[in-house]
């Protein structure tokens, strides 16, 4: 009796251990297919969330092509802060335009940069953030290139002296996931910051390799070169622009100048005594290059005093009154190059100077989109694994093309680890300084020690509060009447100077 | 109560019985085992490859047609494929340059013989040590699409551009089972040959075309209107 009993007892011990024991293992094994699952998800997520990416960039530049009119007209195009491009009723696909640029543009024109592939030591070293040292580096660097030039801003890494702070500034500000994430900081904050950082960051935001631009009229006609023999067919062509009489006039000057600078155009107009404002028709539909695009010119209309500055003739004062004067130019004004002469804040001979590196349109603008979907009832909250992306869309043809494309969904990780690694190589350097001070014998104050993680509070903060923030003003949508451009560039890539990473 | 022993041939029908219940019982577990390596293995060669087509996707996305130093930015065949792109590694150098440089260079390649894919990925001017990855597979294919056939073969810079899309085909390796050797040891001597014999004779198990956009605008052959 007290055996079997023993044996009962032993049998449901038995049996529980083993229920129990397999309990645990069935436990561990949904766990372990849940994460499983859990990442197949995100990967999925992600890889679907890159397909939005692009097709939000195609779409932006889809939107940005149909405003190629304006661009011609020296204007900006007009885009949204957020395109939505599916709805399933409880999320929503979205794509965001981060603002990056460094007065919180959401677009910024690379015209209005300095090309360095076009660029000479003279307009380089006069860049605030660079040195004479630092500008025949980049100069000999982009001549030591098999095809001699750069494909992107990140090229000038790899110059000895230029390092990754004097490119991006400071690099723990980097903050396109943050903002991915509605993750910013409250709209007072963001103000503020935006006002504090209203100049160059570093050289990214003044340098670009994609200047270049369509040679194209005001009517999206291709220009007249005049850098060739004089011919019934040039004559036909200024007849039909300007009369018979400027022809005749023009064959009379074919015979004493030729025309291999644009400088060469402003010259004649100042020497035959042409009033100001009527150089515009003449600076628009005239060149002197056969190229389809032509490339190193600085857009007037978008450039910063710092880039401004580069120009030859034109110093800080000139420059900053040269950006202070376009904010009340109007429409007309705009569209051409000449305006600096019309405003008097440029002299002729001044103007003469820079004719051939400057334009007042941009053809190719940078953005930053980061992808992902939204809560549908809060469209302006945080992007759920937001993939982000940033593209330069080139619109010199009718067909628009992503003339840089560069997944930066880590760059805000991979920039904060790089901070953190120049403060720490900053530190190493510290205590010889400290053994050099007190070797001399003077009180050593306390020395302050810097910060490892300048940005670390903040990031905590902003984690812990993941409540929604209002998005910035919303910029105007605009509706655009699609229009057709005429004989813009063939799609001809000869004498072309566009970069692009479909080009080799 | 009287206490008995057991007879010799009580023993060794214990002992048989025994045996013959360990053996079932060690055989059934050794099946299990190796039937569990097998499953793990073809695990193993299913994540290695969604990793690949994963990288490949997220790189080829963004590649360049060639750099600054004049190398080709997509250069492959149909078992390797070399790729620079712009993308991001937060890997932790000795370089803050490194890090947040926009350049970087992915080699995939499949070795035939053993089966195995090696990957790497890395900023530009690092060492290039592709990794094996883990798992074997029967095959694994590259074609590259020019806007109007496959190829077998790119150069970026020879073709003066990107392909409009790459594909990667993969054939996982059957599990070695006894009335299958022959089947088995038939594509092995393909591949000996260097027949793609997986290729021509049976479907992909995982098949991926990756579009390049923007790669060729004027593929098609028709120009959009002005």
């Amino acid at each position: 009796m007290t055996s079997s009993n023993r044996r009962g007892g032993f049998v449901i011990v038995a049996v529980l251990i083993a229920g129990i024991s397999g309990l645990w293992v069935a436990t561990s094994l949904l766990f372990l297919a849940q994460s499983d699952v859990r990442s197949a998800e995100v990967t999925m997520a992600r890889t679907q969330h890159r397909s939005l990416g692009l097709s939000g960039l195609r779409l932006l530049a889809d939107v940005l092509v149909d405003q190629r009119q304006e661009l011609l007209a020296g204007q900006a195009p007009v885009v949204d802060s957020q395109y939505s491009l599916w709805d399933d009723g409880d999320r929503e696909g979205v794509v965001r335009l981060l603002p990056f640029g460094s007065g919180g543009e959401r677009l910024v024109g690379e015209a209005g940069r300095l090309d360095i592939n076009h660029a000479t030591v003279e307009q380089l070293s006069s860049l605030p953030m660079m040195d004479v040292g630092q500008a025949q580096a980049v100069v000999e660097a982009r001549q030591s290139r098999s095809d001699q030039r750069f494909h992107s801003i990140h090229d000038l890494l790899a110059i000895e002296g230029i390092e990754a702070q004097d490119l991006f500034g400071d690099l723990s500000e980097e903050e396109s996931m943050d903002q991915a994430l509605g993750l910013e900081g409250d709209l007072a904050e963001r103000v503020e910051q935006r006002l504090q950082v209203a100049g160059s960051r570093g050289l990214v935001d003044v340098l670009t390799v994609y200047g270049f631009e369509p040679n194209l009229q005001r009517s999206g006609r291709r220009r007249i070169d005049l850098n060739v023999p004089w011919s019934d067919e040039l004559a036909r062509r200024v007849t039909e622009r300007f009369g018979e009489g400027a022809a005749q006039a023009l064959e009379q000057i074919f015979q004493e100048t030729s025309f291999d600078e644009d400088a060469k155009i402003v010259r004649v107009l100042r020497d035959f005594q042409v009033p100001t404002r009527e150089w515009v028709d003449p600076l628009d539909a005239l060149t002197t290059r056969s190229d389809v695009h032509v490339a190193g010119r600085l857009d007037l209309n978008t450039a910063s005093a710092d880039t401004m500055e580069t120009l030859p003739g034109i110093d800080r004062s000139l420059a900053d009154r040269l950006v202070s004067e376009r904010e009340s130019l109007d429409e007309q004004e705009r569209a051409s190059i000449a305006w600096p002469v019309l405003r008097d804040v440029l002299s002729p001979e001044a103007f003469e100077a820079i004719a051939d590196l400057v334009t007042v349109r941009s053809w190719t603008w940078r953005v930053r989109v980061a992808a992902g979907t939204v809560a549908a009832d809060d469209p302006d909250g945080p992007i759920e694994h937001a993939v982000v992306y940033e593209a330069v869309i080139d619109l010199a043809d009718p067909r628009p093309r992503l003339g840089y494309l560069r997944e930066i969904t880590m760059l805000q990780t991979a920039s904060r680890l790089a901070a953190a690694l120049e403060v720490e190589r900053d530190l190493d350097r510290q205590p010889l300084e400290n053994v050099d001070v007190e070797m001399e014998g003077t009180l050593v104050g306390p020395v302050e020690e810097p910060d490892l993680f300048p940005d670390e509070t903040n990031d905590l903060d902003a984690w812990a509060s993941m409540d929604d923030n209002p998005e910035l003003d919303e910029e105007e949508s605009q509706d655009q009447a699609p229009d057709v451009l005429a004989d813009p560039a063939s799609s001809e890539e000869k004498n072309s100077h566009r970069v692009g990473r479909w080009l080799p | 109560m009287k206490c008995r022993g057991m007879t010799l041939l009580e023993v060794l029908i214990a002992i048989t019985l025994g045996l013959v219940l360990l053996g079932s019982v060690t055989s059934f577990a050794w099946s299990q085992l190796s039937s569990r390596k097998q499953v793990l293995e073809a695990a193993d060669a299913r994540r290695s490859v969604t990793l690949v087509i994963d990288r490949l996707e997220q790189d080829l996305i963004s590649a360049v047609a060639g750099t600054s130093d004049g190398e080709p930015g997509i250069q492959g065949d149909a078992s390797s494929i070399t790729v620079f792109s712009r993308g991001v590694a937060p890997s932790w150098t000795d370089d803050p340059a490194t890090m947040v440089g926009d350049l970087h260079r992915l080699v995939v390649r499949f070795t035939p013989s053993t089966g195995q894919v090696a990957m790497n990925r890395s900023p530009l001017g690092e060492d290039d040590r592709p990794a094996m990855l883990p798992g074997t597979l029967s095959d694994f294919r590259l074609r590259y699409f020019d806007g109007q056939a496959w190829q077998d073969s790119w150069n970026s810079l020879d073709w003066g551009g990107l392909p409009v899309a790459v594909e990667v085909a993969c054939w996982y390796g059957r599990p070695a089972e006894e009335d299958d050797e022959p089947a088995f040891d038939a594509s092995v001597t393909a591949r000996e040959d260097a027949l793609p014999l997986a290729a021509e004779d049976s479907v992909p198990d995982r098949i991926r075309v990756i579009l390049v956009p923007d790669a060729q605008p004027d593929a098609t052959g028709v120009e959009e209107p002005l």
